[in-house]
């Protein structure tokens, strides 16, 4: 863990924005020349650099954890003295496809809404000095949007769907700053703890702390979660198709 | 895949440390230059008894290239990157 905290750690979504697969499918292609579920590389601040070779887990590529970490802090070390602070706050794109994350983590997802876009970017400056602290790093994903919610399906992004028909989810955003339990499917989702939008970095800590303890996800085995998103016809449709599918087929 | 018997994926990615969540993304070793080892990353179970909503140590993973990609040439800082589907078998809610 303290490895990765030197890098600046990404996560696409696979299968859900077209210039990032495009991404992915460079840096690595496997015998079947198709976009694979998951890719892994570490890169050079350049973006393009390879640092080491690239495969399907880092598990391909190095020989165990402890492998991988020694890895990370070795070639940290000509970064070490340059580097500087991460502050960006690590938004994900859709809120359909944020619900779906931050279901898939286990973490509430925080939905920040502005009436403007500047004060939007100032709601996300003070959000991001608590998303970078000890205490917040990882522990939950990041919306943002001003206006109104896209309905599902019309945003460029993956969405769920009930048999053919999308889920609209039903969520009425307030203005302000919101940490909600994205629920088993990222589909329900349900307010844990609210803040207005001018509310100083100390109170959103601790607002985001009670989130955090009221948040208590279901815990269920993959074949738990299969057999109910059956049962209940649930399926997501992601922006492109899956190319490495359960069946080796789209889900289109 | 690797997985705890006892825990889902999406959970394990919650309970173990970071190296082992992302070890536990493991696909096939197909192609695999460097042999991997047999056994799966010892987790010690202090970790794997940590609940969903405790404050395990997580990664903090932009979501989107660009933004990463920005934010590293302005830090100066390399790049891990570790793509995922948020689907299993089709369902949401699980990697």
């Amino acid at each position: 863990m303290a490895a990765s905290r030197n890098y600046v750690c990404v996560r696409p979504q696979t299968y859900e924005n077209e210039a990032e697969s495009g991404l992915l499918k460079s840096l690595f292609r496997s015998r079947s020349g198709e976009l694979e579920n998951t890719v892994f590389c570490v890169l050079a601040s350049d973006g393009k650099t390879k640092l080491c070779r690239s495969g399907r887990s880092p598990a391909q590529v190095f020989d165990g954890a402890d492998a991988l970490a020694q890895f990370l802090d070795e070639q940290f070390q000509p970064y070490h003295s340059k580097a500087r602070a991460i502050e960006r706050l690590p938004l994900i794109d859709e809120f359909a496809l944020a619900l779906n994350v931050a279901s898939c983590d286990g973490v509430p997802l925080v939905i920040l809404r502005a009436e403007s876009e500047k004060d939007l970017a100032a709601m996300e400056k003070r959000m991001a000095e608590l998303a970078w602290s000890e205490a917040c790093a990882g522990q939950q994903h990041y919306f943002a949007f001003t206006g109104s919610l896209p309905k599902p399906g019309t945003s460029g992004s993956g969405f769920a769907k009930v048999g053919e028909k999308p889920v609209s989810i039903d969520f009425d955003c307030e203005y302000g700053i919101t940490a909600l339990d994205p629920g088993p499917f990222g589909l329900e989702p349900k307010t844990l703890a609210h803040a207005r939008a001018d509310t100083d970095v100390e109170t959103l800590t601790r607002v985001l702390g009670e989130a955090q303890l009221a948040h208590d996800p279901t815990e269920t085995s993959r074949r738990q979660h299969g057999r109910e998103a059956r049962r209940q016809g649930i399926t997501w449709e992601s922006e492109l198709p899956a190319t490495d599918g359960p069946r080796g087929r789209s889900p289109r | 895949m690797s997985q705890p018997k006892t825990t889902s994926p999406a959970h394990s990615i919650l309970a173990w440390g970071f190296v082992a969540a992302l070890f536990a993304l493991a696909g096939p070793a197909s192609g695999s230059v460097i042999q991997r080892s047999a056994e799966k990353p010892s987790v010690p179970s202090k970790e794997v008894e940590a609940v969903p909503g405790s404050q395990a140590e997580r990664i903090a993973w932009f979501g989107r290239w660009e933004d990463a990609r920005a934010e590293a040439a302005r830090t100066r800082r390399p790049i891990l990157l570790m793509s995922a589907a948020p689907q299993c078998s089709g369902a949401p809610g699980m990697w």
